[in-house]
């Protein structure tokens, strides 16, 4: 049966939802197994590139080839950049839902003072206890990015320097001064 | 290869064009900050995405065709966009680069060192300071409130997130 283009276009939408709307709950799976604490990074990637060619494979036995996947390299080559991009904006979505991220802490805080909103040196005190800071040095340190020294100071990683690098760098290539990040 | 394959990879493009607005608009101008610059430049880069499918889509008549495109690139194109935003958002705001910093700059701080130049309170505090700068909390008789702007909606989609990713409220 000859499918047309539209139609076509629609069904590699349709793969490149299902995929990473079976990734997401993967990874959904994968966090309540865990406690319902945030995976690593590393975990996180793998099974978002593993989905992939696990989906797409299972289409393919299935006989659902060559209609339900792409049949051309373009059309890959769009399926992926959908996919990937899906992909990664979970990524930092699943990061900013985790726990104690500053923002959400300061809002939930502020929504928890009703209409009267909140001073402000209270707010600091609050929100500031909630997003448990120690502990997120502790995370730092767990994640590769510093290393504590014997005298117990922290001493940033290679893997904290090269990435940090790369991230001030783009902030300074866009003109920003350093001081104020955070 | 058809016409219209060649269109699947307009998102990439559309974002292209945004990064390089986005530069420029950063390189010029500090008048709204990043979140203006780049509500700017992204939404330059879907309109750039929008016109070239118009301008296909009248000259070669296939609509049917060109609605599913751009179902397809405007759904490629919100993804990679908010990749970028974020991307752009980490060396701002970002606790882990803040500290890399002050150790950087100190040649190595212990935990008590660190947290006496830096602590929760003033994370929360630059944050504060940075959403009463773009409007998304407004402070009135020295109160602070919470305005239902694209933050406030950005903190309940964080919240919905939580529940299905972690099972938690």
């Amino acid at each position: 049966m000859q499918v047309s283009m539209a139609a076509c276009v629609l069904r590699i939408l349709a793969d490149g939802g299902a995929c990473w709307i079976l990734a997401v709950v993967l990874l959904g799976i994968v966090t309540r197994v865990n406690g319902s604490r945030p995976v690593s990074g590393a975990v996180m990637g793998g099974l978002f590139v593993a989905t992939f060619p696990a989906f797409n494979g299972a289409l393919a036995l299935t006989g659902a080839a060559p209609s339900w996947i792409p049949s051309t390299l373009l059309q890959w080559i769009a399926l992926l950049t959908l996919y990937g991009g899906l992909c990664c904006a979970s990524v930092f979505v699943y990061t900013a839902a985790g726990d104690r991220n500053p923002t959400v802490v300061l809002y939930t805080v502020l929504a928890s003072g009703e209409r009267a909103g909140r001073v402000r040196g209270d707010l600091e005190k609050r929100a500031g206890a909630e997003i448990a800071f120690e502990q997120k040095i502790g995370d730092l340190v767990e994640s590769g990015w510093f290393r504590e020294g014997g005298d117990g100071r922290l001493v940033p990683t290679r893997k904290g320097t090269r990435i940090g690098g790369v991230l001030m760098a783009w902030r300074r290539a866009l003109g920003y001064v350093d001081e104020d990040v955070g | 290869m058809t016409h219209a394959e060649w269109l699947l990879l307009l998102s990439p493009a559309g974002l292209l064009v945004s990064v390089v607005v986005h530069a420029m608009l950063a390189r010029c101008s500090r008048e709204g900050g990043l979140w203006r610059h780049l509500g700017i430049s992204l939404s330059l880069g879907l309109g750039f995405m929008i016109a070239v499918l118009t301008f296909s889509a009248v000259t070669c008549g296939d609509v049917p065709t060109h609605l599913a495109v751009l179902g397809f690139d405007t759904i490629s194109f919100l993804a990679l966009g908010y990749v970028y935003a974020e991307w752009n958002n980490i060396p701002f705001t970002s606790t882990r680069l803040r500290v890399l910093r002050e150790c950087r700059s100190a040649g190595g701080l212990d935990r008590r060192e660190l947290v006496r130049i830096y602590d929760g309170p003033e994370v929360i505090r630059l944050r504060i300071d940075r959403y009463l700068a773009i409007g998304q909390l407004r402070e009135r008789e020295g109160r602070i409130f919470v305005r239902k702007g694209w933050v406030y909606w950005m903190v309940r989609f964080y919240a919905v997130a939580r529940v299905v990713l972690f099972g938690k409220g």
